[in-house]
């Protein structure tokens, strides 16, 4: 296997007595798309900056393409020669340059001649080519966003660091753009981190998920591992919808008993009183002729057009919120049952 | 929440470079004082005599201050904020006072209106020729007021009133007392309207304590009462200026909100600006006018006027350049490398603002005797001179906008491989660019009106527009001072027209 593009080592960071960053480990491998997924305000920004090299860690160390670039204390590599590039959250496009001007940047050790081909290449790749003389403030947002995906790309870097690059956006144009932007990712065979608050974008669109919760890093996984087997409760709500009801489970047993019967967990789990997590997809109302694994009462009923959602009062008295098609959608007061597709995830209770 | 980062020798030296320059009359001074001793400088300072003085000088500036915040404020509102007719036209003639230098308005309306002098006089003539100081500033700040805010206020139950005086006001107060910081500079420093209005404050009586009994160490103790004076305004002015940073979620277009301005109102405030501009413009014009149509005693030789005209503008366009290249690295350290000692090194450059431009000629004298014997009683130590005194323009200007500009630009320059000083060249610099050129004409434009320095350090035999002006009013022989006080006004309002430009492209450019 090739050198990792990244490599982040036991890396914290505090500013004042604030810990942004607690022992943060991260692997990124060359080629690879990474998406740093966390809540606002919880360091997501200081890592790309500590990785740009706009920070120094006060523990730790940071290696880009098997080069050491940052150790608390004694190295630090300043930004312009780590070989790791950014996109800001809002683009930030040199006002005072036009499009071409604005992807050469980066390119001033290339002849004329190769810069001029470089940034038409570029162009190209990011559906702009007649654009050159354009200033930064004629093009849209999204524009906007793909030259400054382009002006990073330019130099060929060992790294492209993305903060937020979709979040500043108009909802109508982000994924379009994101698509966009991923594909000449993958086409440019660059590596990239980007950091995003959206579940969504980094499951749909990542080949890795980092989890990033109170400073710390919870779980790096691939999308699919990531939303079937979060490491923990918190994780696992964090990455999308999920029903929580008490259970417990015996010991030998790879089974929960909760308000829905007995289920077959995914995970590793103690024996013990445990939480099941259920993703709501995997609740349906049950056909007649199966043997449902539970039924109750429908307490809220709301329509959205193609789907719905039901709040039904199990007999335990949880309440569990299920996603069910709009045709026939159970008003409340009706009895419903319950049937669970597929394993659930269980976290022994602390 | 960025790193502080150490500002690099190539930006660190330089500054300090500057710093040490405009700290020179410091040292002149302090050097006057102790050769003197203690027992004659107490004798200076604490007698009824100067006692009086302070209190002079205080009420002047004092009544100045005042009086060109009312008018800067309510000029910057009426221009930006209202929706009455022509304000583009208002803004730029509110803006002409700054092309008239004080001696020049002082002298016209005195041939207008001989009884005027004095308090009243010198206080007229020179809130006439401050606001503009306030108002510019203001109307930049007023612009970039998120109109957002102004309507959840109204909608939270505030009256136009409360919106005005708690909410607008207050965000733009960092720009009304960095406006009032350079008055009340300007008038502690001010020789030509006090002197031609005759009212004795502390610079005229060190001018007379050098020019007539040649008494350096009274006008040194003098002096240092004023650089104390300056001191404590430039802390006061940094401790009102608190932090007003606005907060603001996300980047919806900031819409252009006008105040709804009833025909009334709207009468009464193009009659206020119309009188202000009779008094700040018309008055001046006016009298030029008669001026060049009276008879002159002596005949007007075009080849002198002429002469003037290229001196004044040579020596402005070098004192901009010159200042400009000094401030670039003191605006980049205070907001690139905030620390201690850029701040300081920022701040010690008004010191020098605030002290009479004699002070600056006689103690760059001394240095020219001293370190800089080449140089002396030639154009560049006249430069350096005028660099001294006008060095806060140019930083000024330089440090807002380099601070609207985003560090993100300059981190994104980083990762592609700049370092930290092509960074500065490429990006820093260029986007700050109209700032900077805005300082630049604040320096020209200064220098060109600039007096007592002139007259001191220029060479034997130089005259410019200033040193001409001077020469023949203090004689009342007006006709000839036509001719050149005409040039002095054209050569001075194209920068202020370039001033004006760039405050309303500006504010067009964060209200579309």
């Amino acid at each position: 296997m090739s050198t990792p593009a990244l490599v982040v080592r036991g890396v914290s960071h505090s500013y004042g007595d604030h810990r942004v960053l607690d022992d943060v480990n991260l692997v990124v491998e060359q080629g690879s798309l990474t998406a740093i997924l966390g809540p606002s305000g919880e360091g997501k920004t200081t890592l790309l900056r500590l990785i740009s090299g706009f920070e120094q860690p006060d523990v730790g160390e940071i290696e880009i393409a098997g080069r050491l670039v940052a150790s608390a204390g004694n190295v630090s590599i300043p930004p312009e020669k780590r070989g790791v590039t950014i996109v800001p959250q809002e683009g930030s496009l040199f006002p005072h340059l036009t499009v071409a001007g604005n992807i050469a940047f980066g390119l001033r050790t290339h002849s004329t001649t190769d810069r001029k081909k470089r940034v038409s290449e570029l162009l190209d790749m990011i559906g702009l080519s007649g654009y050159e003389n354009r200033r930064p403030e004629e093009l849209s947002g999204g524009m906007q966003q793909r030259v400054a995906l382009a002006r990073a790309l330019a130099p060929s870097p060992d790294l492209i660091l993305l903060d937020e690059p979709f979040s500043a956006l108009d909802t109508s144009m982000r994924e379009q753009v994101r698509d966009e932007v991923m594909t000449t990712l993958r086409d440019a065979g660059a590596t990239a981190v980007w950091v995003t608050h959206d579940q969504q974008e980094a499951l749909s669109t990542a080949d890795q998920v980092s989890v990033l919760l109170h400073g710390h890093i919870a779980q790096t996984t691939d999308p699919v591992t990531l939303y079937r087997k979060p490491v923990t409760r918190e994780v696992a709500e964090f990455v999308g919808d999920a029903v929580v009801l008490r259970g417990h489970v015996d010991s030998g047993h790879n089974t929960a008993h909760c308000g829905l019967g007995n289920l077959s967990v995914a995970n590793d789990v103690r024996a013990g009183d445990v939480d099941v997590l259920l993703r709501p997809e995997q609740l349906v109302t049950a056909e007649s002729t199966s043997q449902p694994h539970g039924v109750g009462i429908v307490t809220l009923s709301r329509f959205f057009g193609h789907d719905g959602i039901v709040v039904v009062r199990l007999e335990t008295g949880e309440l569990i919120e299920m996603r069910l098609h709009a045709m026939n959608l159970p008003q409340p007061g009706d009895s419903v049952s319950v049937t669970v597709n597929g394993a659930v995830l269980a976290y022994n209770c602390l | 929440m960025n790193q502080k980062v150490r500002a690099p020798w190539a930006v660190m030296l330089p500054a300090l470079f500057g710093a040490i320059i405009t700290l020179l009359p410091l040292w002149y001074l302090l050097d006057q004082v102790i050769r003197s001793g203690w027992e004659s400088f107490s004798n200076e300072i604490f007698q009824d005599r100067t006692a009086r003085l302070v209190v002079r000088s205080f009420l002047l500036t004092a009544t100045v201050t005042l009086g060109s915040v009312a008018i800067g404020v309510f000029a910057a509102w009426t221009t930006t904020m209202t929706a009455i007719r022509g304000r583009a036209v208002l803004l730029i003639l509110l803006s002409v006072p700054l092309a008239i230098p004080s001696y020049l308005a002082a002298f016209a309306w005195l041939s207008w209106q001989p009884g005027l002098s004095g308090f009243r006089g010198a206080a007229l003539v020179l809130t006439l020729a401050c606001y503009p100081y306030v108002m510019l500033p203001v109307a930049a700040a007023l612009r970039r007021v998120d109109p957002a805010q102004i309507e959840v206020a109204r909608s939270l139950g505030s009256s136009s009133f409360d919106v005005i005086f708690r909410l607008v006001l207050r965000q733009v107060r960092t720009a009304i007392v960095g406006g009032a910081l350079l008055v009340a500079l300007y008038v502690l420093s001010d020789f030509g309207a006090v002197a031609a209005m005759r009212y004795e404050v502390f610079t005229w009586v060190i001018y007379g304590a050098y020019r007539s009994g040649f008494n350096p160490a009274r006008a040194a103790s003098l002096s240092m009462v004023l650089v104390l004076a300056a001191a404590v305004l430039v802390v006061l002015e940094s401790r009102v200026r608190g932090r007003g940073s606005m907060a603001r979620i996300g980047k919806g277009l900031a819409r252009n909100i006008r105040w709804k301005t009833r025909v009334s109102s709207a009468v009464v405030s193009w009659m206020i600006a119309a009188v202000i501009i009779a008094a700040g413009v018309g008055v001046p014009v006016f009298s030029v006018i008669d001026w060049v149509q009276r008879d002159s005693a002596t005949a007007v030789d075009s080849g002198l006027v002429f002469e003037s005209i290229v001196n004044s503008f040579q020596i402005g366009l070098f004192t901009a350049i010159a200042a400009t290249l000094i401030a670039l690295p003191i605006g980049i350290g205070v907001v690139r490398f905030s620390s201690w000692s850029t701040t300081s090194i920022e701040r010690s450059t008004y010191i020098s603002h605030a002290l009479p431009g004699i002070v600056v000629a006689i103690s760059l004298v001394y240095a020219g005797v001293r370190l800089l014997r080449p140089v002396y009683q030639e154009i560049p130590l006249l430069i350096l001179g005028q660099v001294v005194l006008f060095l806060p323009l140019a930083v000024a200007s330089i440090r807002m906008s380099i601070e609207q500009s985003s560090v993100r630009l300059e981190e994104v320059s980083r990762s592609l491989g700049l370092g930290q000083m092509m960074t500065i060249f490429k990006v820093t610099i260029p986007i700050a660019l109209p700032g900077i050129a805005g300082g630049a004409a604040l320096v020209m434009l200064a220098t060109v009106k600039e007096l007592p320095t002139t007259l001191l350090l220029r060479p034997t035999g130089t005259e410019t527009l200033a040193t001409s002006i001077w020469k023949y009013s203090t004689v009342t022989d007006y006709a000839a001072v036509g001719p050149y006080a005409v040039a002095l006004m054209l050569l001075a309002a194209v920068p202020t027209a370039v001033l004006s430009a760039i405050t309303i492209v500006k504010g067009r450019a964060h209200s579309t």
